[in-house]
C-alpha cells in the first residue's frame, strides 16, 4: 500500500482540532504570555516597592569639602543613551537612596549605635590624608546593595575628580567638560563591509530563536509521545491500525500536534507584536534596525521544521515502545539530553562560535538545530556549513523518522513483552 | 472468488507459533464464524486479515487480490479489544473513522447520521464518547467497524456484554449488511448464536484449522449418533428392548432419547418403535450442538454423549 495522503490529513486534522479545542490549550495560550509578563514586570515593581523606604546613608564629612560636594552632585553625568542598562540601575539607585549630612551632635560610634538600632541605613565617612585626598568608608548592616554602591562609588569618582582638576587651578567650566566619561559603542560588521550599530538585542536574538525551538520540540515532542501512548492503552491502535499504515498514523500525529504548537507560537508572536505596537517607544531604540536577520527566520523554519520531525520521532518510537508513563521517563532522558547539552554550551558558543567544536555540533544532526542557530546569530557562519548542517539534519531525520515508524509499528501493538532484538530487526527490514 | 483466502499463512511470536501453515477459504456474502479456545490463533489471524501484522509466510487474499492491494474501504474491524477515542464526540469520531475508510467527508457524514440512527443514538452525535453508557459505546464501535459498507466486516465478539435487546437489534443490522452482500466473519465463544447466524465455521485451535465446514454439515455429522422420539402411549417400554441397537436409552413417559450402537442406522430405533406398536408424534435425528462440538473436538472429550443424555446446552 502507498502512503495515503488523505489518511495523513484526516489524522492531522483530528489531531488538531481535538487539542486546539481543549480548555487547556486557550488557557496555556492565554496564560504564558502574562508569566512572561510577570516574569519581566515583577522584578522591577519589587524594586519599587522597596524604594518605598529608601536607603538612608549619613554622610560624616572629614574632609570639609567632600560632604557638600557629594550631597550636590548630580547624578552620574555619564553620557549614555536613555535606556542603557547602567543608566537605568542608577536611576533607580538615586530615588532608593536618601543622603544626608551628620548633625553637629553626630559622631562615628552614636552613628553606628544608631545602625546597629535599625534606625539609620548606613554611613558614609569621607576621610583624607598624606597619601589620598579622598578616602571613602561605608558602615551599614547590609553592605550587598550593589545599586546603592554603584551610585555612591559614580558619586564619589565625579566628586575628587572636580575637586582635583580644582586643585590645578582650572576653570571650573573646563573642569566640568573633563569629567565627561567615554561611551564604548558596539558596531557590528558583516559581510561585505556593512555596518549596523550593535544592541542588546544582538545577544538576545539568537538566544530567543535557539529557545523557540528547544521549547516547541520538549513541550509538543512530550505530547506526542503521551498521545501515543494513550492510543496504545486505550487500545484504539488497534482500529486504527487495521485502517491506515503505522507511518501515516505517526506522521499525521507529528505534524497535526506540531501545527497545534505553530499555532500557539503564532499567537504568542501575535500578542507580543501588539504590546511591541502599542508602546513603541520602549523598543525602538533597541530595534535599530533588525537584528533577526532574514536568513536566520528561513534558518528558523528550516531547523524547526526538520528538528522538530527528528525528535518528534524519537518521541514516538519512545511512546510505541514502553506501555507506562514511567517506563518512558528513562528514555526521554538521552533524546532531551541532545537538547539540553546546546543550551549548556551557550555562553562559549555565543564568545567562540568558530571553534571545532562548535563547528561539530552545529554539523550533528541532534545538536545542529540549536547550535547553528546560536553560531547564525554570533557571527557570519560560511554558507556551505548551512548547507552541509542541514543536508545532514535532513538525512538524519529522514533516517530516524524511517527507524522510528519501524519501531512505532512493532511497539504499539506490544502490551505485555517486549519485541525480541531479532524480531525487531526483522520488522525494521520489512517494506 | 472467495471473500477471504489464506494459503500457508503463518506466524509466529519468539518462540511461540501462533498461527502454523494454515489454508482456509471463508467464501463470499455469508457469515463465516471463526471459532477456537482462548490462544488458540483466532486473534493473530484476524490481525493479519487487517493488515495490522504481517504474516511471516504464505499469502492472504482478499476477494482474490493480495491483500496489500486492497483498500481499506473494503474492509471493516470490530476488534476483541474495545477502544476508542473516549474524549471525542460521537459524530465526529464516526466521520473521523469514515475518512480513514476512505469516505469523501460529506460521504461519511451521512453514513454516521444514518449509522447513528439505526441504532438510536442521533440524539448523542453532539456527546463525547465518555458521557455514553458502555452498551452505547459498544454500538459505537459496531458502527466504526461497519458504517462505510465494507465487503468484509470482521467483528471479533460482537454481542459480548450486550443486552438481549441490544444482541437482537445487532443481529438485524448484521442481517441487513448480509443483504447488501458483506461477507461478515464473527469471532465468538458462543455457541448458540454461531447456529442461529453462521453459515459455515471454521475451528482453531492450537494455530491449525481444526474442523470446518457448513454448520448444518458438522452438525449432522456429529450429531447422527443420538435420535429423540416423542409418543403419547410409551409407557410401557424397556430399556432392554432396545438394547441390542442402542448404547443408552432413556425413557420418560412421553419421550425417549437413545445413542445408537455404531454402525445402526437411525432409522432401525423408529422401526422397532413401530414395531412395538408406539404411536411415534415425532421422530428425529438429534443435532449435537456446536458447543458439545467445540468442547469434543478441542478436548478430544466425546460431549455428545451428553446430548444424548439431557441435551445439555451450557449458556
Amino acid at each position: 500500500m502507498q502512503t495515503n495522503w488523505g489518511n495523513i490529513f484526516a489524522v492531522i486534522r483530528r489531531e488538531f482540532l481535538e487539542r486546539v479545542r481543549k480548555k487547556s490549550f486557550l488557557i496555556t495560550t492565554l496564560i504564558t504570555p502574562v508569566i512572561f509578563g510577570a516574569l519581566m514586570v515583577v522584578p522591577a515593581a519589587l524594586q519599587i516597592v522597596q524604594t518605598g523606604k529608601p536607603t538612608e546613608v549619613v554622610i560624616v564629612d572629614r574632609t570639609g569639602w567632600a560632604g557638600p560636594a557629594i550631597l550636590a552632585a548630580a547624578p552620574s553625568e555619564r553620557h549614555a543613551g536613555e535606556n542603557s542598562l547602567e543608566s537605568r540601575a542608577e536611576k533607580s539607585a538615586r530615588g532608593a537612596a536618601i543622603l544626608k549630612a551628620a548633625t553637629a551632635g553626630q559622631d562615628l560610634e552614636s552613628i553606628k549605635q544608631q545602625i546597629g538600632d535599625g534606625r539609620v541605613d548606613g554611613a558614609l565617612v569621607l576621610e583624607s590624608d598624606d597619601k589620598q585626598d579622598l578616602k571613602a568608608t561605608y558602615y551599614g548592616q547590609n553592605i550587598s546593595n550593589p545599586q546603592l554602591f554603584q551610585m555612591l562609588s559614580g558619586r564619589l569618582d565625579t566628586v575628587v575628580v572636580v575637586h582635583r582638576l580644582d586643585g590645578l587651578g582650572l576653570d571650573r567650566s573646563i573642569a566640568d567638560k573633563l569629567k565627561g566619561r567615554v561611551d564604548l559603542e558596539s558596531v557590528k560588521v558583516e559581510k561585505g563591509g556593512k555596518t549596523r550599530k550593535g544592541s542588546i538585542m544582538d545577544f538576545i536574538a539568537p538566544i530567543a530563536l535557539a529557545m523557540v525551538i528547544y521549547m516547541m520540540i520538549i513541550m509538543y515532542g512530550q505530547a506526542i509521545m503521551n498521545g501515543v501512548l494513550e492510543e496504545k492503552t486505550s487500545k484504539v491502535v488497534e482500529v486504527l491500525l487495521s485502517a491506515i499504515r503505522p507511518f501515516e498514523l505517526m506522521m499525521g500525529k507529528i505534524v497535526g500536534i506540531a501545527a497545534v504548537g505553530l499555532l500557539q507560537y503564532a499567537i504568542w508572536v501575535v500578542i507580543g507584536a501588539g504590546i511591541f505596537m502599542a508602546n513603541p517607544m520602549n523598543f525602538q531604540s533597541q530595534m535599530d534596525g533588525s537584528p533577526v536577520k532574514v536568513l536566520q527566520l528561513v534558518l528558523l523554519v528550516l531547523y524547526f521544521f526538520l528538528g522538530f520531525i527528528f525528535y518528534s520521532s524519537l518521541y514516538a518510537a519512545i511512546g510505541a515502545a514502553c506501555t507506562t508513563q514511567q517506563e518512558t521517563q528513562q528514555w526521554q532522558f538521552p533524546v532531551a539530553m541532545g537538547l539540553v547539552i546546546p543550551f549548556v554550551l551557550m555562553m562559549p558558543t555565543l564568545m567562540t562560535p568558530n571553534a571545532g567544536w562548535v563547528v561539530f555540533l552545529s554539523l550533528f544532526p541532534v545538536t545542529s538545530p540549536i547550535t547553528m542557530l546560536l553560531r547564525t546569530g554570533a557571527v557570519e557562519v560560511p554558507l556551505w556549513q548551512i548547507a552541509a548542517s542541514l543536508a545532514l539534519l535532513a538525512a538524519g531525520t529522514v533516517a530516524v523518522a524511517w527507524a522510528a515508524a519501524k519501531v512505532y509499528r512493532v511497539g504499539v501493538l506490544m502490551t505485555g513483552k517486549r519485541p525480541s532484538v531479532p524480531e525487531m530487526l526483522r520488522w525494521i527490514r520489512e517494506k | 472468488m472467495e471473500a477471504l483466502s489464506y494459503r500457508g499463512v503463518q506466524k509466529t511470536f519468539g518462540d511461540v507459533k501462533a498461527v502454523k501453515p494454515l489454508d482456509l477459504d471463508i467464501p463470499q456474502g455469508e457469515i463465516f464464524g471463526l471459532l477456537g479456545p482462548n490462544g488458540a490463533g483466532k486473534s493473530t489471524l484476524i490481525r493479519m486479515t487487517m493488515g495490522i501484522y504481517l504474516p511471516d509466510g504464505g499469502a492472504i487474499s482478499v476477494l482474490g487480490q493480495p491483500r496489500w492491494t486492497v483498500a481499506s474501504a473494503a474492509l471493516g474491524y470490530l476488534p476483541e479489544d474495545r477502544g476508542l477515542y473516549t474524549k471525542m464526540r460521537v459524530g465526529e469520531l464516526l466521520r473521523f473513522f469514515g475518512c480513514l475508510r476512505g469516505l469523501s467527508a460529506p460521504e461519511a457524514a451521512r453514513r454516521a447520521s444514518w449509522g447513528l440512527k439505526r441504532l438510536g443514538l442521533e440524539k448523542w452525535e453532539n456527546h463525547k464518547l465518555d458521557d455514553l453508557s458502555k452498551g452505547m459505546q459498544q454500538k459505537i464501535q459496531l458502527l466504526v467497524a461497519i458504517q462505510h459498507k465494507p465487503r468484509i466486516a470482521i467483528l471479533d465478539e460482537p454481542f459480548s456484554g450486550l443486552d438481549p435487546v441490544n444482541t437482537e437489534l445487532f443481529m438485524e443490522v448484521l442481517d441487513e449488511l448480509l443483504a447488501e452482500g458483506t461477507t461478515i466473519v464473527l469471532s465468538t465463544h458462543q455457541m448458540e448464536q454461531v447456529e442461529k447466524l453462521c453459515h459455515a465455521i471454521a475451528l482453531i485451535n492450537k494455530g491449525e484449522v481444526v474442523l470446518q465446514g457448513k454448520v448444518g454439515d458438522i452438525r449432522r455429522e456429529y450429531g447422527t449418533r443420538a435420535v429423540s422420539a416423542a409418543f403419547a402411549d410409551g409407557a410401557e417400554l424397556t430399556e432392554a428392548q432396545f438394547a441390542d441397537i442402542a448404547e443408552t436409552t432413556v425413557l420418560m413417559p412421553n419421550e425417549a432419547r437413545f445413542r445408537l450402537r455404531p454402525e445402526v442406522h437411525a432409522g432401525k430405533i423408529l422401526k422397532r418403535l413401530l414395531d412395538l406398536g408406539v404411536k411415534v408424534s415425532r421422530f428425529e435425528e438429534a443435532q449435537a450442538s456446536m458447543h458439545d462440538i467445540f468442547v469434543q473436538v478441542v478436548t478430544g472429550r466425546d460431549a455428545g454423549a451428553d446430548a444424548a443424555e439431557g441435551g445439555s446446552h451450557a449458556n
